[in-house]
């Protein structure tokens, strides 16, 4: 695909391209060899993946900022913030106060939606560490007067809760989806590909909104349990495609019929063989597959199908920001940051994804480097 | 090309199908009928609701009113007269659960014309914009114009389609009011929304169009030009362009299906009377008829449209059907 | 008069990991009206000094030195402008892959017609009937009906031939063919080298025939330039250099032409007016033959003369000093002696021609002397 009709092989030369072009090995296909060298050698291939996503910056500090995104939502009840669901209607709309005016009162409630075990131990442990102290409106109130940093954490919570879960059915479909399908092929294959075809073309948010509306009838908390899991199942379509092709490229690997001169069983060559060959593009697919479903995600609360109050997600945060402005009052830090809370998460998701891609899917190698 | 055309047919009836039988079974087997919400009528009112809804008869009958095209008389055969035609397929969705005083129907014929303006709107400003700025930003690769349309471009992919028009809105209609907040008279009512609801199409179209350019201009009839003593400017509008606009004119499919998603958040931050705040309304009031009417209106939609672009692109490109392939 | 000078042509790609010479010091000079053959291995730079020529460098190309003359003036200092009215109408490029040159979603007649608007105006019907006398002209027949066609639908060969169509449609001084005969079969490669020496004659232009198959150029070329790692080893007439090659490079490329190569080789030197053992088709190798090594890395240029790691013929300052591409100035052995008339114009790069062309013409009789000292050169390194 480098298209130019140079004779010479190859930009960068480094001492490993210079043997390749000796060997006048495609990219690829050194890759491979040199992977392969690895695991003979006892070295592990993850290790040299890690060092060539570590070479890419972005994708890099992407996965640091995601990492501690993620910590942070995690231990949200620890961190001394003011309560996200205490209605305070006498100071409504604050704008934002910066931490060196403001830094903290003492002043904090603990009030909250009912409070898993876990988070309930977290809280304690808060109120041991910090008493009733609590950060300052640093981004600000809402129109009830509940801390907007506070929603913001404990949105991204439920945010990255909805999304892993999400991502986690998606896996579960879509791989042993495409396992079978690819596995047995012929005419199983053809129509299980088929369907996959249809259902891809379908308007799939209508179809699930549709869905919500008429599963989620008895109550919210029903229609939250649904939520998880028709999320999920909406994006395990191209998840399935991709493992379908690995696996029947598997298949007619050499590597795996040699396992079976050698006796081993089909299952068992399949089992061997399936995990260190489909889990790289299923982990590329996974981080696609989390900000399109947090996307979802926010995008449903946004239109009041999805969390809904006390709990706070993303959307509804975007949401309440589009409510609360009005031609009287303009209260731009309740659209701006959460916007910017979530266009900055997923960003680096994206980052993240096209990174993972680069190192661990073998058609993108394909593609010059940006 | 006929090929293409029954199979995207296939796929829609199979998916029309689909839709219904499991909407259908769906409504059935939620406990309740969809009167729930109103608890301690009488039961004989109750039972003359059943019966205007045929809720007394088997489920099997339902369906087939449910389908249509005709009318099952009150006997069970085809009804005769101005009541022959009923059901889904003579596009009646049946009474709306909400508005009781309206058909689906009604609500749709009026409320689709609004949603398709403002579709056309963002898809006439969008691609044209997207391709322009995408070829600008390959011709430029490198420079700061390259720089700002990518970060411009970027934005515009990750931000969810909601957050940019609350963000116009309070730009544009608050902040500094050159636009109406609300409603659908004026071409000025529709700037603001229009430009909402394309502009993640737009960006995503100037991405496809720049990598696809800067693709092409690696490419050897690229230089075969060049060699002929052509400009920079036809090698690249004539040359590279014109190849990098299949995989957009592939997306126009997928890109249609997202306006319509978008239209849903569009429609409902700028208080527009489109069939997306109907759908979402009926989808928060339970309006069953109504959400299933909306869903499958857009199914049928969405399947045209990807069989249109499949269409236009097998136009624009000769070896789509031809005898080989390269 | 010379039509086309290259002088002394350096080019090189400056990358991450510092620059790559992949030109260095390319020369030759192209009469009007002759064909000169590039000969050399991929990778030795043939491909890219064509696209000098063409002023079609891919970026990051830097020339480093050199000329290159068309009728005394320097394209090299052209600017952008210049150049588009000397691309396709003073030098034009008969591509390698007819395949990729062509655009896949425009006519042929639409492709043909940009070559006549770049550089004149014409009218549509004036354009239209220029586009099908040329497709006439390279053998195309119905060239009406093939001007509304697109390139898929046409087969491998006539592609080649409306590419060929191309370059001469605004009747250049010069034709670049890049390899016109590698992506079509074999039956059609005699029709492509016809077609070029027929339209070199009718149009007085001179070709620059970029190749690897030695066959071609006993076919097609008057005149050769041996090409190794970027630089010109052995400029020589065709006749000659199949006669009496002087540069060890040249000795190892045409014992490793294949026998079909050798035939074409043996019917020139028949038809040559020089008497002595010409090697009869019988007597080629059975066994291909290739130079021992390999061709070195840009990145990894061996001191001195690029091609001593590889040579039987090594001495020792051969890895200290480069040898200049310089005359011809030995004693030619007896047994050939009637082809010095033009050896002004011989040239090669090596310190040892004398013993080059000794061996060379030894070989002809008894090449497997000369193989003997190649594989016992290449022993102990391998």
């Amino acid at each position: 695909m480098t298209g130019s009709a140079l004779d010479l092989p190859g930009g960068r030369r480094t001492p490993a391209t210079a043997a390749r072009s000796r060997w006048k090995l495609t990219e690829r296909e050194f890759e491979l060899r040199q992977s392969a060298a690895a695991t003979v050698s006892g070295e592990n291939p993850w290790r040299a993946r890690l060092v060539q996503l570590r070479r890419r910056r972005t994708a890099w500090w992407s996965l640091w900022l995601l990492g501690l995104s993620s910590l942070v939502c995690l231990f949200a009840p620890l961190l001394p913030l003011p309560s996200p669901a205490l209605i305070e209607l006498r100071a409504p709309l604050l704008a934002p106060i910066a931490p060196w005016r403001v830094f903290g009162t003492f002043d904090f409630q603990p009030e909250y939606w009912p409070l898993g075990w876990l988070d309930r131990q977290l809280l304690e442990l808060r109120q041991f560490l910090f008493g009733t102290w609590q950060s300052g409106p640093w981004l600000g109130t809402d129109s009830k007067g509940r801390d907007l940093l506070a929603r913001i954490v404990f949105g991204g919570r439920t945010s990255l809760a909805v999304a892993l879960a999400g991502a986690a059915t998606s896996l579960v479909i879509g791989v042993s989806y495409g396992v079978i399908a690819g596995w047995f092929g012929g005419r199983i294959d053809r129509w299980m590909m088929r369907a996959v075809d249809v259902l891809q073309s379908l308007p799939f948010v209508f179809l699930v909104i549709f869905l919500l509306t008429v599963l989620g009838a008895r109550s919210s908390s029903a229609r939250e349990s649904i939520f998880f899991v028709v999320i999920g199942a909406v994006w395990w379509l191209s998840m399935a495609r991709v493992v379908r092709g690995t696996v029947r490229g598997m298949r007619s690997a050499a590597f795996l019929e040699c396992a079976q001169v050698l006796g081993a069983s089909q299952a068992s060559s399949l089992v061997r063989h399936l995990v260190p060959n489909v889990l790289p593009i299923v982990i590329v697919y996974l981080t696609l597959t989390i900000p399109s479903v947090m996307l979802f995600e926010s995008f449903l609360s946004f239109l009041g199908l999805g969390v809904s109050p006390p709990r706070v997600s993303w959307g509804l945060l975007a949401l309440e920001g589009a409510q609360a402005i009005n031609p009287l009052a303009i209260p731009w830090w309740l659209v701006l940051f959460p916007a910017l809370v979530m266009g900055l998460t997923l960003l680096a998701l994206t980052m993240l994804g096209d990174g993972l891609r680069d190192v661990l899917d073998p058609r993108s190698q394909a593609r010059p480097a940006p | 090309m006929i090929r293409a055309a029954l199979r995207h047919l296939a796929g829609l009836v199979i998916s029309v199908v689909i839709v219904l039988a499991v909407s259908f079974a769906l409504m059935h087997a939620v406990p309740g009928g969809p009167f729930d919400a109103e608890r301690g009528l009488h039961p004989e009112i109750e039972a003359n609701l059943a019966r205007a809804y045929h809720l007394d008869w088997p489920v099997w009958k339902q369906f087939l009113q449910y389908i249509g095209p005709f009318n099952l008389g009150p006997d069970g055969w085809l009804g005769t007269g101005a009541d022959r035609f009923g059901g889904v397929l003579a596009l009646d969705f049946g009474p709306s659960l909400r508005h009781r005083d309206y058909d689906v129907a009604d609500i749709l014929a009026a409320s689709l014309p609004v949603s398709f303006q403002l579709g056309a709107l963002a898809l006439a400003w969008s691609v044209p914009l997207g391709i322009l700025l995408g070829t600008l930003a390959a011709a430029r690769a490198g420079t700061w114009l390259d720089a700002l349309l990518r970060v411009l471009t970027t934005t515009g992919i990750v931000l969810p389609g909601f957050v940019i028009a609350s963000l116009s809105l309070l730009v544009f209609a608050f902040a500094w009011p050159l636009f109406p907040v609300a409603g659908w008279s004026s071409l000025r009512h529709m700037v603001l929304p229009a430009f909402a609801l394309g502009a993640p199409c737009a960006t995503y179209v100037a991405r496809l169009t720049r990598s696809g350019v800067l693709e092409n201009l690696q490419l050897d009839f690229v230089r075969t030009a060049k060699g002929k003593g052509l400009g920079r400017g036809a090698v690249i509008w004539r040359h590279a362009l014109r190849s990098a606009l299949l995989p957009v004119v592939a997306y126009l499919g997928p890109a249609s299906a997202a306006i319509l998603t978008g239209s849903l958040v569009v429609e409902k931050i700028f208080f527009l009377p489109g069939a997306g705040t109907h759908f979402v309304n009926s989808a928060l009031n339970r309006d069953y008829t109504l959400a299933l009417g909306v869903t499958l209106v857009y199914t049928v939609l969405v399947f045209c449209l990807n069989a249109l672009a499949d269409l236009l692109a097998s136009f624009l490109d000769p070896r789509v059907g031809g005898r080989q392939e390269s | 008069m010379t039509l086309l000078e290259v002088r002394n042509l350096r080019l090189r790609f400056d990358t991450k990991d510092g620059p790559l010479q992949v030109l260095d010091e390319i020369s030759f000079k192209l009469e009007a009206g002759e064909t000169l053959a590039m000969v050399g291995e991929s990778g030795s730079g043939k491909s890219l000094t064509a696209l000098t020529l063409m002023g079609l460098l891919p970026p990051g190309a830097i020339i480093e030195t050199g000329e290159v003359l068309l009728e005394g003036r320097n394209l090299l200092t052209l600017s952008a402008r210049q150049w588009r009215s000397v691309r396709g109408r003073e030098l034009a490029m008969v591509y390698q892959d007819a395949n990729s040159a062509l655009h896949p979603l425009l006519t042929v007649g639409e492709q043909l017609a940009e070559a006549i608007l770049a550089h004149r105006k014409e009218s549509p019907s004036e354009v239209r009937k220029a586009c099908a006398s040329a497709l006439g002209e390279v053998g195309i027949s119905a060239p009406e009906a093939r001007l509304d066609a697109y390139p898929h639908e046409l087969s491998g060969g006539m592609r080649q031939r409306v590419v060929i169509a191309m370059a001469l449609l605004a009747r250049p001084k010069v034709l670049i063919a890049d390899e016109p005969t590698t992506a079509v079969d074999v039956t059609m490669q005699a029709q492509i080298l016809e077609l070029l020496e027929h339209l070199r004659a009718k149009y007085s232009m001179a070709v620059l025939l970029v190749t690897h198959d030695l066959g071609v150029v006993a076919r097609a070329a008057q005149k050769v330039a041996v090409v190794y790692a970027g630089r010109t080893v052995e400029l020589a007439t065709t006749k000659e250099l199949f006669q009496t090659p002087l540069h060890p490079y040249s000795v190892g490329l045409l014992r490793s032409a294949p026998s079909e190569a050798a035939q074409s080789m043996a019917s020139v030197l028949a038809a040559s007016p020089s008497q002595g053992p010409t090697q009869s088709p019988s007597q080629a190798p059975a066994r291909l033959f290739s130079i021992p090594g390999m061709a070195p890395s840009p990145a990894r240029m061996p001191v001195g003369c690029a091609f001593h790691p590889r040579c039987p013929f090594e001495v020792a300052r051969c890895s200290r000093e480069r040898p200049e591409l310089k005359a011809w100035r030995v004693e030619v052995p007896s047994n050939m002696h009637t082809g010095l008339v033009t050896a002004t114009s011989r040239r090669a790069a090596c310190f040892e021609q004398e013993r080059v062309a000794a061996a060379a013409v030894a070989s002809r009789t008894g090449w497997h002397e000369l193989e003997q000292l190649w594989l016992a050169k290449m022993e102990p390194r391998t």
